[in-house]
């Protein structure tokens, strides 16, 4: 895949299987790292939030300190721009340079956003915590609006073929399945998976026709292989030929 | 945490409903809590007066710094756990019915 999009643009290079050989490498350790982030920045948002982690002796505790790291990036007195920023940096572990990318801004002007965000966290006395139960319904849709804010921005971009902001779709079915993996119990977070799943879908399918490349027409769900090809945009009559 | 709440006007705030808690209430439930350390109303903005030195001359003028709709009509400084607490003793507050409330943390001078 990268092979395609950058020896396009520069050319094939002298020796292309030590190319392959390296990017791939690199990628991987790309993969590597961005597991670890996750470990890291909850890491840095405990310390950061000045409250000592009370170590869980059961085995939840990682669900634990990943859903009070979502509920804290997604606290409802932060500015919502920041509740996204924060979390695809501490949840997802995305750089602030990818970040400041998909939200069109300079890195300077998102870096000062998340340093205010974590200022404020700490200032203000935002606890770490998942949120009691009298709060949670509220605390929860907070949750699911950034979310879903993460996956409209990734899907208004998706036709475009601007891949950093696609990858905020990614990223954001990513989360909410994070979500559904940590509360597996709560509807509203279901619901929030399945209507991403399904926008993805129409999403896919509006793309080209595998087959004769004719642009799908939104609303045409892939549901097996090739089953478009026989869709409205592409009557029999005219059979496979140059479309 | 110590916080300071601005109890601020609010022109778009509704005026006809009945009251959900009164001042008594909140008044009485924070001063037997223990979160409330001391508060009180203030008079309206038309009574303040903003002092300035500028180049070692004192400037004094009428009303308040910033000419806005709204003003601070009191408040209350508030000693608990977190903003969660903070926001919940707010919320009780008739003034969040009525008007807003301003959360803000104490900065101590160390």
């Amino acid at each position: 895949m990268r092979a395609l999009s950058d020896w396009r643009k520069s050319g094939i290079p002298d020796n292309p299987g030590a190319w392959l050989t390296t990017v791939a490498k690199r990628r991987a350790i790309d993969l590597l790292r961005h597991a670890g982030a996750e470990d890291r920045a909850l890491r840095r948002v405990a310390v950061e939030a000045d409250e000592p982690l009370e170590p869980d002796p059961d085995s939840n505790a990682d669900i634990d300190d990943r859903l009070r790291l979502i509920f804290t990036c997604c606290y409802p007195a932060l500015p919502i721009d920041a509740r996204v920023a924060l979390t695809l940096q501490t949840v997802a572990g995305l750089t602030p340079a990818q970040i400041a990318r998909a939200f069109l801004v300079t890195e300077p002007a998102m870096d000062k956003r998340l340093v205010r965000a974590r200022a404020k966290i700490r200032h203000a006395g935002i606890p770490y915590r998942v949120p009691p139960p009298d709060l949670m319904p509220e605390r929860r849709d907070g949750v699911l609006a950034v979310l879903y804010l993460l996956f409209t921005e990734g899907y208004s971009a998706a036709g475009g073929g601007d891949l950093i902001r696609v990858s905020l779709l990614r990223e954001a079915i990513r989360l909410t399945r994070l979500l559904v993996e940590l509360m597996p119990d709560d509807g509203e977070v279901r619901a929030l998976l399945a209507l991403m799943l399904l926008h993805r879908a129409y999403c896919r399918s509006h793309r080209r026709c595998r087959r004769c490349r004719h642009p799908r027409r939104a609303g045409q769900i892939a549901v097996g292989p090739g089953c478009h090809h026989r869709g409205p945009h592409h009557p029999p009559i005219v059979g496979t030929a140059s479309r | 945490m110590e916080y300071m709440l601005f109890i601020c006007t609010d022109s778009t705030a509704p005026t006809t409903e009945p009251p959900v808690h009164t001042i008594e209430e909140w008044v009485a439930e924070t001063t037997d809590g223990g979160t409330r350390r001391h508060g009180d109303r203030l008079r309206p903005a038309n009574d303040a007066t903003t002092v300035k030195l500028r180049g070692g001359r004192l400037s004094v003028t009428a009303g308040p710094f910033a000419e806005t709709t709204e003003w601070i009509a009191g408040y209350d400084v508030i000693e608990c756990g977190d903003l969660d607490a903070a926001i919940e003793i707010a919320a009780k507050h008739p003034m969040a019915q009525f008007g807003q409330i301003e959360i803000r943390p104490m900065w101590p001078i160390e």
